[in-house]
């Protein structure tokens, strides 16, 4: 199924992002007459596509494409397909972050949430590495061990704090409607800082995904691009969090999906990730918000119950060569 | 001239008590084609990745051009020193052009951009190695004797006077042992390089070599060329065991180890 024009795989995911994002401004649980855009200055339909459907369109954009490019370079630093912002614990160290920043009341969340990713990640590695070498096995019950940790930490925070734990638990399901434009601009700045080093390296990348003894035999820096690697994924995914909360799966399966498209270059699979990512939380909050009008259910059920049945077929077709 | 030179070097595995080289003394020289043989455990992998500046924590001299080994940043060495890893599936799916290319790292950017020189480079190793019509397939669906091939193509694209290669011939048809070595010592005799293998196969060593090592229990046992360290006696002293002769091969005058069955 890979294709050898990755830049027309690219090119059909930003155009399909682009329709996509019209047409889920269109839908929500109310009717919008979009001739009042154009006959008053201000009406109830900019309202509420300005205020509420395009920074939810945005954000799960946004969101999306960082966990998917996160995933993406985790698989590869890491050399395995399980690799992901959930299980190598960053999302669970960045939520940490994220909620005691929210008790402390400090200012600016999305560094908390950055910061409890990039320990979270180095603690994992740090932990897996057995005589010098990572071992893949302690690298998942590490990550897994270190995730479950972090959570009941979370929990224990807000009982403590007499948090709401309902609303808690809600945010650590995923949560796209509380981000403001402002935010939003400011996560997308960071985001793309931190994606145009990753594809500036991404080359390194590759090759250390085939080996690091290889990758130190033919020039690579491999401690460093490694180290690149760990806290860029920190950052996307602890501005992820910080903005939305904890979303599984997407990180996890976006990847797995775009490989089989632009291939294995990182230097194509990440922005592939990127614009496919948001692509699917797209369609996976707007199913989320739309499915159950007026209510809505959070956008992680969505993302579980729609994208592993897709990411089933997607695979099996893939193998049928 | 001494490309490598290692002096009292000794190392121990962390993680393998029992593993040890001790006290390793050798010299790689410009233009040799020299194999490392000796039983399982005897250290030899181990050495030729303490040369390539894969293994770390010894103690002791490994100098490259009279330098020491660590001192050369990453980019530096490759330029000098390849490494060929007994071939294996990649986790990822790249094409053979993708991880041929991988090679030219040393005079690439960090984006992988690859200029006009590089492009001809690999086509050209590409075509002499019987792999430019598949260079958009698959390294993991290539045969074992292809990627092996691949590997020392992308060895070869590097540009490096060394080159330490694992095991070339494991795992490999005698077709494909034949076809890899034959390449092996074409780098050699045409294009200067300097060989160091790890060999299982005693008789691949005796017959493409000049010079053998043979190691037992992390030492060097003796060091010269095949003729003089290829015998009975010296094959035996290392491997021990019985079922095995040291013979000339009539084809080629080189000494050889056959079977020979208890019987």
């Amino acid at each position: 199924m890979k294709t050898n024009k990755p830049w027309l795989t690219l090119a059909v995911l930003a155009a399909a992002s682009l329709v996509a994002g019209i047409i889920a401004l269109a839908f929500g649980s109310v009717h919008l007459n979009f001739a009042e855009l154009f006959s008053k200055a201000h009406n109830e339909t900019y309202t509420i596509l300005m205020g509420i459907r395009l920074p939810r369109v945005l954000c799960a954009l946004l969101i999306g494409g960082m966990l998917g490019v996160s995933g993406a370079m985790l698989q590869a630093v890491f050399k395995n397909h399980l690799a992901d912002p959930f299980i190598t614990g960053i999302s669970s160290g960045a939520a940490l972050g994220a909620a005691i920043a929210i008790v402390l009341g400090a200012p600016v969340v999305a560094l908390w949430a950055v910061a409890g990713g990039v320990a979270a990640v180095f603690l994992v590695y740090g932990l897996s590495i057995k005589y010098g070498k990572l071992n893949m096995a302690y690298l998942l019950l590490a990550g897994v061990m270190l995730g479950s940790l972090f959570y009941s930490l979370i929990m224990l925070i807000s009982t403590i704090f007499n948090k709401d734990l309902i609303k808690v638990i809600f945010w650590m399901m995923g949560d796209l409607s509380s981000a403001s434009l402002t935010t939003i601009f400011w996560t997308f700045v960071g985001s793309v800082i931190v994606i145009a080093g990753a594809i500036y390296f991404a080359n390194d990348l590759n090759i250390i995904s085939t080996g690091e003894e290889e990758a130190v035999s033919v020039g690579v820096n491999v401690e460093f691009i490694k180290g690149f690697y760990f806290i860029a994924a920190s950052i996307l995914t602890g501005l992820a969090v910080a903005l939305s909360g904890v979303i599984g799966f997407v990180g996890l399966v976006i990847p797995h999906f775009t490989r089989r498209f632009t291939g294995s270059d990182m230097r194509f699979l990440i922005p592939g990730s990127f614009l496919a990512g948001g692509l699917f939380l797209l369609a996976a909050d707007t199913l989320a918000r739309t499915i159950f009008l007026p209510g809505e259910i959070p956008v992680g059920i969505v993302t579980g119950l729609i994208g592993v049945p897709v990411f089933m077929v997607v695979l099996k077709g893939g193998k049928k060569k | 001239m001494s490309i490598i030179e290692i002096k009292n070097l000794n190392f121990e595995y962390p993680s393998n008590g029992g593993f040890k080289l001790k006290n390793v003394t050798l010299n790689i020289n410009k233009g040799d084609m020299a194999a490392l043989i000796g039983p399982n455990g005897a250290g030899k992998s181990t050495l030729v990745k303490i040369m390539a500046r894969l293994q770390k924590g010894y103690t002791g001299e490994v100098l490259i051009n009279g330098k020491e080994a660590g001192t050369y940043s990453n980019k530096e060495a490759a330029g000098i020193i390849s490494y060929i890893p007994q071939s294996d599936n990649y986790l990822f799916d790249f094409t053979v052009f993708e991880i041929v290319a991988m090679g030219r790292r040393p005079y690439m950017d960090s984006f992988g951009t690859l200029k006009a020189t590089d492009m001809k480079i690999i086509h050209s190793v590409l075509e002499a190695y019987g792999l430019y019509e598949k260079r958009h397939k698959n390294y993991n669906n290539l045969s074992g004797g292809e990627k092996r091939m691949a590997l020392i193509a992308r060895a070869f694209v590097q540009e490096a006077q060394v080159m330490l290669m694992d095991e070339p011939t494991t795992y490999l048809d005698i077709h494909h042992q034949a076809e890899v070595m034959q390449h092996t010592l074409s780098l050699n005799k045409e294009y200067g390089k300097t060989i160091l293998m790890v060999s299982h196969n005693i008789n691949i060593a005796a017959e493409y070599c000049t010079r053998v090592i043979l190691m037992k229990t992390g030492e060097i046992a003796h060091d010269g060329s095949p003729l003089e360290e290829v015998t009975n006696e010296k094959i035996k002293a290392i491997y021990g065991g019985t079922g095995y002769e040291v013979a000339v091969n009539p084809l080629t005058g080189r000494p050889n180890v056959f079977v020979k069955p208890n019987v």
